[in-house]
């Protein structure tokens, strides 16, 4: 299956600014089962530098700063997908959690290890008995890993609300737990807080939700919008991806941007600016199929 | 400060002792392990001459001069401690008068201790942000990195090719009963203290001059020489003469005193993240001229803080973009971001293994013994004592992070132990444990004795990346030094220095001798290559805009107080209030200034002395900051904070002490209005003084011209506006108060010399007004304003002047032009238009000016903001299927 993104964000300033400066992870990484075919980023006002790097987690960042009095900001993403999803292991088949969760601790291969990092606390997301509790009726001894995960992934979306208004991008987890509301970035925090406070390995996963529009009707431009889901790794096999705000395994309609251990690592567009004022922010996004 | 005729003299075998002896029977009053006593009994031989120099003083005599050292502690207190509302932004430094010597083998074995520590710390932090070979070959385990919210992911690829040097290294360390040094923490990010132990060193010289004179004593100045060299070599950016910045965090910072103190002492120019922006990957210092490129950052914040865009951290004090930079190869930070992943505790038990590892070497100076939870054994240990009263922790973080306070089990009830027990389970490996300390006392001076008190060190050390372009011949190359003296820290509490308790007492000079006689280092550089002489300065845009306004302060605070004073003269003769003709216009003048209410100045109101007196009490201790004399105060004080470096200590000094004035006056019934006027007097000596300083001693450069400038802009306008006053009503002004006019505007004498005559309008205005002479008059102020506007920096010559100096020479012309006759001719109506017009046009016209000044200047002071995030919009929309 092949998509095409495209991803624009434009800031609207109310007064002149005169600097500003940009971190982006808008390039889609190259996955098992996803290629990045093309993609661009174009700014408005032209930056007056770019550059591009892999972060630590080998995500594709990309450095701007404009320099020049400006009063909108325009950042637009596009790129193409090939996406050939791989097949994933029956989840009654995967090894049991406590066995996982050992052999992860041993960290003796390198993915094991590299996976190893994932297991802690991070900037947004805390590890603590209150989770693992909360999780642990899925994971009760001896069952497979994906299994329970799958049970978490379903409890999370039966018992959370979505809920847009209730929430904010800076919303801490204990405060979207407490509140059983939130948007896909909580959903995914939260998941990720049950299964690190078990102490398992999962990253956050930022990337795209491809929409099918009601029957019947013609689906909207820049109706969808980005998204974000969880990664478990189970030693031996890899990382598997989990969707609590859909109960899904993703397969063919999630499309990947980057992963890091939160939020906070992979947001698309972050950024600072000097002057400017109050400002206003309008984002599309835009996933096709071709 | 030394009184030089009780100075002992020392000669050799002739000993005076006092008949009070500090130091008497050793042996059984001070801790063993002093080393005070050599093994035959005898005093050790780094003890022996302070011994004999305390000793020859006697204890009234030490007590004496240390009363004084505690004034010119005090006098420095006022100028480090800003904002005295806050208890918290208060300095708790106390130096101690017993340094603290450490002898010649101690000494030896402490440096090469430190000197391996730096360099082994060193080594692991390159391969932490390089290869991670430790983590990967199971050297280290990887939670000490991965669980660790120091260790910063983004600077994982900064480094390479880049030989990574620790510049700037603090480790702490007490001596314990069994005579081993072991060291409790290390510092890697932006240590503090080296400062402070500076300056311990300076008081002490000042006030026990001849404890020096022996001259065995090392110096602290080459090493900071050292560091200095460190600093310019730092980036392998092979510049002649790199510009080196220190980035504070500025007044709000605990340890700012600190900062200003080492940025003069080093010669670094002190800057503040407005101060800095980033274009093109690049640093530049934003000042009047244009933009600087910056070269090397050493940095006295923490890493996480440095780059908000990067790090998130929301936080004003760093730079955006650093990170950037630093990527690119444009700027150096020391010491390098990532750094205080050192700092991390749960590292200790892995050092002695390290240690062999990376340097193939046998650790020094041994760590305080540590167990990591994150290891079963030491974890079980941990465990198994908690609550066990017989064996009480401290619990630490093992990452040591600020929020997570270390906790002595001593003092935890049953259900604190449990959910700490709980905390540890949850995740072991974020927890260390150590046994309670009970190190060396040292003798500390207390209430005219010696009490013993517990005593930890800072000692400092800083790694200089060879190559550059510095010669000196006594600069070994790639190695590390040592800071010959420390931080000797005090405490009756010895958990102070595990927990900050924020018991910490005070602090001791320290001592490290050599076995020669000590040459005297200065902090000039040699270089290969001529410098290039600087003239003026790069005068960052924050700094002008403050010191401007420190100008204006100054001179709105005086003409403040020349009013009160005028006012006081009068209540405090022993005319009636009602009786006195010029009165109302003074309360009029009051009015004009904020200080009163304008329908106070109503001539009904005004000869009631009661409301009178209450005006002017609040006047002067009211905490407005428009219209009172504190307000007005503190607004000095704040500015000048902020340009804290630009000022000489005098004039520091002189503001301190006008704040003291002000705050030691107790008026103890309400009709002392007498002292009142002699608080006045004395703080217009006290602001005569900071002016004549200004004249004196500072460089005229930029900053003295910003802040004349604005002296200027407010001296014109309080004129302008008295003059408005005075004519507000129509008629000729009477000669009362034509006389009291001239009395507010310092220049009664100036008029007598002139006309010796009775007051007439028409000199009077003029003497105010247009004369050039007179330093109070308008013309003068416009005179000295076009001077300065003349001098400012362009960015390229142009032709045509710019808008603030077409406005300046507008301004003068107009004034020059005027003819007095003309100006004051007089309708029948008795209003004198022309005059009242040429007030208006001078008042807006210098509002203008002053606009144009800080648009063309110093408008590049923005503040920078975070954008609001993708996901930050409410209209999130949905996902659902």
């Amino acid at each position: 299956m092949k998509y095409k993104i495209s991803h624009t964000t434009r800031y609207e300033y109310e007064s002149l600014a005169s600097l500003s400066h940009n971190e982006l992870f808008l390039t889609p990484r190259n996955t098992g089962g996803q290629t990045c075919t093309s993609e661009m980023i174009t700014l408005l006002p032209l930056p007056s530098s770019l550059s591009r790097r892999k972060d630590f987690f080998g995500n594709r960042v990309t450095h701007t700063t404009i320099d020049i009095p400006h009063t909108t900001l325009e950042i637009s993403a596009v790129s193409e997908i090939f996406l050939s999803p791989e097949p994933v292991m029956p989840a009654e088949q995967t090894p049991a959690w406590e066995q996982a969760k050992d052999r992860l601790w041993r960290h003796e291969t390198p993915e094991d290890l590299d996976a190893f990092q994932f297991v802690f606390a991070s900037p947004m997301i805390p590890v603590a008995d209150r989770y693992a509790q909360w999780a642990r009726d899925h994971f009760l001894p001896g069952t497979p890993i994906l299994q329970a995960a799958l049970g978490l992934t379903q409890k999370i979306f039966t018992d959370f609300k979505y809920d847009p208004q209730a929430t904010t991008t800076t919303t801490p987890v204990e405060t979207s737990f407490d509140l059983k509301r939130g948007v896909c970035q909580d959903f995914a925090h939260i998941q990720i807080a049950c299964l690190r406070s078990l102490g398992l390995s999962a990253r956050y996963v930022s990337g795209y939700l491809h929409t099918q529009p009601p029957p019947g009707k013609q689906k909207l431009v820049g109706a969808d919008a980005s998204h974000a889901w969880v990664s478990l790794y189970i030693p031996g096999t890899g990382w598997i991806d989990l969707d609590p705000t859909n109960n899904v395994i993703p397969t063919d309609q999630h499309l990947t941007l980057a992963w890091g251990r939160d939020y906070t690592d992979v947001t698309p567009v972050k950024g600072t600016v000097l002057g400017g004022g109050p400002h206003r922010l309008n984002v599309t996004v835009d996933v096709s199929t071709f | 400060m030394a009184n030089k005729p009780n100075e002992p003299v020392l000669i050799a075998g002739a000993k005076t002792t006092a008949n009070d002896p500090i130091f008497t029977d050793i042996p059984s009053v001070f801790d063993p392990c002093t080393d005070m006593l050599a093994p035959d009994g005898k005093i050790a031989s780094h003890w022996e001459g302070l011994i004999e120099y305390m000793n020859t003083l006697g204890r009234k005599e030490l007590e004496r001069r240390w009363q004084k050292a505690r004034q010119i502690m005090h006098e420095h207190g006022v100028a480090y401690n800003i904002f005295s509302g806050q208890k918290k932004m208060e300095r708790p430094w106390e130096l101690d008068p017993i340094p603290f010597p450490i002898s010649m083998k101690t000494w030896d074995f402490l440096e090469r201790g430190i000197r391996q520590r730096t360099r082994l710390l060193t080594a692991i932090f390159s391969d932490i942000y390089g290869p991670q070979t430790l983590i990967r070959n199971y050297h280290l385990p990887p939670e000490l990195f991965f669980a660790n919210p120091r260790f910063l992911r983004q600077c994982n690829d900064l480094y390479t090719g880049v030989a990574l040097k620790l510049h700037f290294h603090a480790t702490d360390l007490c001596r314990f009963p069994d005579n081993q040094w072991r060291v409790m923490s290390d510092r890697t990010q932006a240590p503090s203290g080296a400062g402070y132990a500076l300056e311990n060193r300076i008081i002490l010289s000042r006030i026990l001059p001849r404890m020096f004179h022996s001259g065995k004593v090392l110096r602290l100045a080459p090493f900071f020489k050292f560091l200095n060299h460190a600093l310019m070599t730092i980036s392998g950016l092979e510049k002649h003469e790199p510009f080196v910045v220190m980035l504070s965090s500025g007044p709000s910072s605990p340890t700012y005193f600190e900062h200003v103190f080492l940025a003069r002492y080093l010669g670094i120019t002190l800057v503040e993240s407005s101060d800095l922006t980033i274009r093109d990957d690049t640093v530049f210092l934003k000042t009047l001229g244009g933009l600087n490129q910056v070269d090397v950052i050493f940095r006295r914040i923490e890493d996480h803080f440095c780059d908000p865009l990067v790090f998130g951290s929301n936080s004003l004090i760093g730079v955006s973009g650093l990170v950037q930079a630093v990527r690119a190869g444009n700027v150096a930070v020391s010491n390098p971001l990532g750094s205080g992943v050192l700092e991390t505790p749960g590292l200790i038990p892995f050092l002695p293994g390290l240690c062999r590892q990376l340097l193939g070497e046998d650790l020094i100076v041994q760590d305080l013994p540590t167990a990591w939870c994150g290891q079963k054994d030491p974890l079980n240990r941990v465990l198994a004592r908690l609550g066990d009263e017989n064996h009480p922790m401290i619990i630490a973080s093992a990452f040591a992070r600020p929020h997570l306070p270390a906790v002595d089990t001593r003092g935890l009830s049953r259900e604190e132990i449990s959910a700490l027990a709980k905390k540890i389970l949850a995740a072991p490996y974020a927890y260390i444990s150590r046994d309670p300390i009970s190190p060396c006392k040292l003798p500390v001076w207390e209430e005219g004795g010696l009490v013993n008190s517990y005593a930890a060190i800072s000692m400092f050390s800083s790694a200089m990346t060879p190559a550059g372009n510095l010669v000196d011949p006594d600069m070994p190359d790639d190695t590390v030094r040592v800071m010959p003296g420390a931080l000797t820290r005090i405490s009756r509490d010895p958990a102070a220095f595990l927990i900050n308790t924020g018991k910490e007492q005070g602090s001791k000079d320290t001592w490290c001798f050599s076995p020669d006689i000590v040459d005297h280092v200065s902090m000039i550089h040699t270089f290969t290559q001529p410098l290039e002489i600087h003239r003026g300065s790069d005068l960052p845009s924050r700094v002008a805009d403050n010191m401007l306004w420190l100008g204006r302060y100054i001179e709105r605070t005086e003409g403040m107080l020349r009013v009160v004073r005028s006012v006081l003269n009068r209540i405090n003769s022993e005319t009636r209030l009602d009786l006195i003709g010029e009165f109302p216009f003074l309360l009029r003048m009051m009015a004009t200034l904020d200080i009163i209410s304008p329908a106070l100045a109503q001539p009904d109101v005004a000869y009631n002395m009661q409301i009178v007196e209450t005006q002017i009490f609040r006047a002067m201790f009211g905490t407005e900051p428009v219209g009172s004399i504190r307000g007005s105060l503190n607004n000095v004080k704040k500015v000048a904070t902020s340009v804290r470096d630009r000022l000489s200590n005098d004039s520091w000094l002189i503001l301190g002490r006008m704040e003291n004035e002000l705050n030691r006056f107790v008026p103890l019934r309400h009709n002392q209005i007498s002292e009142v006027q002699e608080l006045v007097d004395e703080m217009l000596l006290t602001l005569s003084a900071f002016a004549g300083l200004a004249q004196e001693s500072m460089t005229r450069g930029m900053g003295w011209r910003f802040m004349d400038m604005g002296r200027r802009i407010e001296r014109a306008r309080y004129m302008i506006g008295l003059l408005q006053r005075l004519f507000s009503s129509k008629g000729i002004p009477k000669s009362h108060d034509l006389e009291v006019l001239l009395e507010v505007a310092d220049s009664t004498i100036t008029y007598h010399t002139r006309y010796r005559t009775t007051f007439h309008m028409d000199p009077i205005v003029d003497l105010l007004l247009l004369d050039e002479l007179n330093p109070r008059a308008v013309g003068f102020q416009m005179a000295a304003l076009f001077d300065h506007v003349e001098t400012l920096p362009r960015s390229a010559p142009r032709p045509f002047r710019t808008k603030e100096e077409k406005r300046v020479l507008d301004l003068t012309t107009q004034l020059r032009l005027t003819d007095i006759g003309d100006l004051m001719e007089m309708p029948p109506d008795g209003s004198l238009p022309k005059l009242s017009e040429l007030l208006t046009r001078l008042n807006t016209g210098l509002g203008d000016l002053t606009d144009s000044i800080t648009q063309h200047y110093l408008s590049k002071i923005e503040t920078e903001k975070q954008l609001k995030n993708l996901m930050d919009d409410p209209a999130h929309p949905a996902h659902l299927f």
